[in-house]
């Protein structure tokens, strides 16, 4: 029985489809030349029926599963009742209005067509809504939405004070909102607010406080990812292990809604979290989305040219290509390179001499994303072509005479995460301006040292025998 | 010139088998692999031409640190106050039964650790007063305080890390990572071994050999005293033209004897001709540190001409940074039972740590500030850990405070190419003796780093013998915590 009512999603679409297509054959044969159409519509109809009587049934085991939000059941079921009843009566009514005179039957039929269509619209609107989230259809794209709020995560309150706000509902709102809130309630669960998560799923309450291990919540999340009843499920993104124990030391404490870590008696545990999570991590520098296949011609002249050209990965069209081995750039390449400007993202040219030339051509690499120039002779002017490459994220200016003037212009570059200027020219507050204009990106200036401890010349050795 | 039914005749069935594994495989990275440019215009296909991952990757190089003899874990990351409060009194012998050790015989005394740990970083890390600048940059690694072997002898656990089975004929991992990805480097061997201390590993050089695979994938050992590599230099009199003739001739020959009897390893031969002509230049360039500004030489606390692991941290930079896919760096001398001053706990293994903290630290500053550290993978490890209790060999007591080779727990840690910066996986019982938490193997440590390099480990195969072989075996799974 259950699989029958799985089937629903598929069914669903016969009457819509079936429906509409009666209509648009009723109208259809009204035109002179497709009167045959009536016919057609008239089967249509009665298919569309059945079909919506398939859909009816399945659709009302389904919703005998849990996690469906009610209100929007209730009117999807009424609605989805409606248009199946409006469907038969439909077709009753064109068979009793046979014997009718043809004009007063024709316009009877065209008619008693609307309420149909109007209430098979609402309930796919409905049942729509019900998979997809209310906010579904005019949202700008819920794709982009729910990146924008996992992007927006990483940089929340910047000095978090309350456990719940600051570190427990970010979490929630990342990783279990999807399925459990205002949108959907799965197992009859809300997550976004203390009187839902208090009040708990269909099997009652999730938290036991101070027990995380007799808590659902934290139990669902703790178990290994091949359990079943393991959340957030399989496929969905997973809490990492410090949000695990984060949930459990929350649970520990409480569960307070309202607790500042100050006064937590696991305050240290919580700055630690807080600590440890605000270190930057590294970044994915290469692109997602798809390109075209590159031109084998070109890579196979770069490759006899001595150049390295590599691929992203297996199957993947992104190129990058290494001048390791030079001392001066391979001026007979740049065709080629050109030609394969829309794979490449990433060119090494360390410690390799590039004339003018070379350097203004390189902003024809318009994909490229990681540019390791250090060693170089590039220049302030040269910066010019630099800024042109748009999409860049790693630079490595280590080890050339690029100066605060050159560092400047840099500031064009929106996208840059990644900027290296150790043993150049630039100063502290060269690097300070820049910053402002491109906060999220790390410059290191390198020049580190490791200071002189007395104990690093200490040398245990042993006593001289006697 | 042979018929071709003579020909295949010549192709023995383990030939057949190189060369569909070779074979095919070069097919489907055909188009990725080309001829590079060879000073002897022979169209061989470059064993060592730069090839992709199975997926976009962070790691593009690994320097592997590995500290042959085994440091203690107890004196340097793994801090246990309960075991300093037990120190002194008999091992339980719950801790003893159904256990052999290397040495211990009998109930041995518990020994607290002859160091003093404090908390570094915003991480938090737990690190010892052995390794004060390593304490600085602890917010840069991964710590694995859970990593468990079951070998407890020096040549066949070192033979397990690094190539995933304790006895000889397997691939080391920088074989495995070389075959996969290539070099980016034509001019420079793709795998490099720098050994420091005045020994190589008890597992000799198998540890980075090649096993099954082709020859041309095994480590190439470069020394930083003498002559960077043995018998690379010409005699007297002999010019580079000649070398280059002489050479042109040999693997023409050897061309012909491929031709006819289809043995890889001749491509190898042909291959490492040529590389070897390159690195006569190569080699001595990258190897010279006397170029390094006085900064640098202060910073890793490098003695150009020495051999020191110092330098070889300095070197394993230069050598990344010219697109040298693997360095491996063994250093010796960390073998502390106790039987004399040099391998003391509280003395010559604290002369020990003083030689490689400053180097180690150094390296990951130094990487980081040539914006290589992102892509370039450190692991620093052992073949095992040692033991909670004070080592008594057979049973009578130890002139110095020493412990035992211990299976159940050691720490590694690794930084860099997309491994989380200050945290910690695993953890162990209050003794440092069993780990009760995120308890790794061998094998999960080299998944974890195949797959930093954008491998599965689980893909990752060469047909040999019939099967197909993989680095770990029919183990292993990815340390996903440790990774960003």
């Amino acid at each position: 029985m259950e699989f029958i009512g799985r089937l629903h999603p598929l069914v669903v679409h016969l009457p819509i489809g079936i429906l509409l297509l009666a209509f648009l054959f009723e109208v259809l044969s009204r035109f002179h030349g497709y009167k045959k159409l009536k016919l057609a519509a008239d089967v249509s109809l009665v298919l569309g029926t059945v079909s919506a009587m398939l859909a009816s049934v399945s659709g009302w085991l389904l919703s005998n599963e849990a996690g469906y939000e009610e209100h929007l059941l209730t009117q999807h079921k009424i609605s989805g009742l409606v248009t199946t009843a409006l469907a038969l009566i439909l077709a009753a009514l064109f068979v009793g209005i046979r014997s009718f005179k043809k004009d007063v039957r024709k316009k009877i039929r065209l008619f008693a067509f609307f309420p149909l269509m109007i209430a098979l619209f609402t309930t796919g609107h409905f049942g729509g809504s019900i998979t997809h989230g209310e906010d579904f259809l005019f949202s700008t794209s819920s794709g982009q939405n729910e990146e924008a709020t996992e992007r927006k995560m990483v940089s929340s309150n910047p000095s978090p004070t309350i456990i719940y706000a600051d570190l427990i509902k970010p979490l929630l709102e990342s990783k279990c909102y999807g399925c459990h809130s205002s949108k959907k309630q799965k197992g009859k669960l809300r997550l976004d607010g203390e009187e839902w998560i208090l009040k708990g799923g269909k099997n009652g309450a999730i938290i036991r406080n101070g027990a995380p291990s007799e808590s659902e919540l934290f139990k669902r999340i703790a178990l290994p990812i091949e359990d079943k009843a393991h959340m957030p499920p399989r496929e969905k993104t997973q809490l990492t292990s410090g949000e695990i124990d984060l949930v459990s030391q929350w649970i520990s404490d409480g569960a307070s809604f309202t607790m500042p870590i100050a006064q937590s008696k696991s305050a240290a545990f919580f700055k630690k979290h807080i600590a440890v999570s605000s270190l930057p991590q590294s970044q994915n520098l290469w692109p997602d989305e798809p390109v075209g296949e590159p031109d084998e011609e070109a890579i196979k002249l770069l490759r006899q040219e001595g150049v390295v050209v590599g691929s992203l990965a297996e199957g993947n069209n992104y190129l990058t290509a290494s001048f390791l081995t030079y001392d001066t750039f391979p001026l007979k390449s740049w065709p080629h390179l050109v030609k394969l400007s829309d794979q490449i993202i990433s060119v090494r040219i360390g410690r390799v001499y590039l004339t003018k030339t070379d350097w203004s051509n390189l902003a024809q690499l318009k994909n490229l994303r990681m540019l390791y120039a250090d060693n170089t002779n590039v220049t302030d002017t040269d910066v010019d072509a630099i800024i042109s490459l748009d999409k860049l994220n790693y630079l490595n200016l280590a080890g050339t005479k690029i100066t605060n003037a050159g560092l400047s212009k840099l500031a064009k570059l929106k996208s840059m995460q990644q900027l290296f200027l150790f043993g150049t020219l630039c100063t502290s507050e060269g690097i300070d301006q820049l910053q402002k204009q491109l906060p999220n990106c790390v410059v290191d200036i390198g020049g580190y040292k490791l200071p002189i401890l007395p104990t690093d010349t200490l040398i245990y050795r042993p006593k001289p025998l006697k | 010139m042979l018929h071709s039914s003579e020909q295949i005749k010549n192709l023995s069935r383990r030939h057949f088998l190189a060369q569909c594994a070779g074979g095919i495989g070069s097919l489907a990275l055909g188009s990725l692999m080309g001829c590079s440019s060879s000073p002897f215009g022979l169209n061989v296909t470059n064993s060592l031409s730069i090839r992709s991952p199975r997926f976009p990757a962070k790691a593009k190089n690994v320097i592997y640190m590995h500290m042959a003899g085994a440091p203690s874990q107890l004196e340097l990351f793994d801090y246990k106050p309960e075991l300093i409060k037990l120190d002194n009194q008999d091992c339980p012998p719950s801790l003893l039964e159904g256990k052999r050790f290397a040495f211990i015989r009998g109930v041995p005394k518990m020994l607290g650790a002859k160091a003093n740990f404090s908390q570094h970083g915003q991480s938090g890390a737990w690190i010892s007063d052995n390794l004060p600048h390593f304490s600085t940059i602890a917010d840069e690694v991964s710590f694995v305080k859970s990593v468990t072997t079951d070998q407890f002898n020096h040549a066949p656990a070192q033979l397990y890390v690094h190539t995933g089975a304790p006895r000889l004929g397997r691939p080391s991992l920088g074989s495995w990572v070389t075959y996969g990805l290539g070099s980016e480097n034509s001019d420079l061997p793709g795998f490099v071994v720098l050994t420091s201390g005045g020994k190589t590993p008890d597992a000799g050089k198998s540890v980075w050999g090649s096993g099954f695979l082709p020859s041309v994938y095994q480590g190439v050992q470069c020394r930083s005293e003498g002559d960077p590599v043995l018998y690379l230099n010409d005699p007297e009199g002999m010019s580079r033209d000649l070398k280059h003739s002489t050479i042109e001739a040999i693997n023409s020959v050897n061309r012909q004897h491929y031709d006819q009897f289809q043995d890889p390893e001749t491509l190898t031969r042909i291959a490492q001709y040529e590389l070897a002509y390159k690195m006569q230049i190569s080699v001595p360039e990258v190897m010279n540190i006397n170029n390094e500004p006085e900064s640098i030489h202060q910073l890793y606390g490098t003695t150009p001409g020495k051999e020191s692991f110092a330098n070889n941290c300095l070197l394993a930079r230069k050598m990344v940074e010219k697109g040298v896919r693997f360095v491996q760096l063994f250093d010796w001398g960390w073998d502390s039972h106790g039987t004399d001053f040099d391998n003391a706990l509280d003395l010559g293994f604290r002369n020990k740590c003083r030689q490689v903290d400053r180097p180690m630290t150094a390296l990951i500053l130094d990487l980081k500030q040539r914006g290589l550290l992102d892509q370039t993978l450190i692991v620093w490890g052992s073949e095992f850990g040692r033991t909670p209790m004070l080592e008594n060999r057979d049973g009578a007591k130890m002139p110095f405070f020493g412990r035992d080779h211990h299976l159940e727990a050691f720490t590694i840690w690794m930084a860099g190419a997309g491994i989380k910066k200050g945290f910690s996986w695993g953890e162990t019982d209050e003794i440092g003796y069993y780990p009760i938490q995120g308890k790794v193997s061998v094998h999960d440590i080299n998944a974890t780093i195949l797959h930093q390099l954008g491998f599965d480990h689980e893909q990752f195969t060469y047909q040999f013998q019939g099967r197909p072989f993989r680095l770990t075996d029919v183990a292993g799974n990815v340390i996903k915590e440790i990774v960003a």
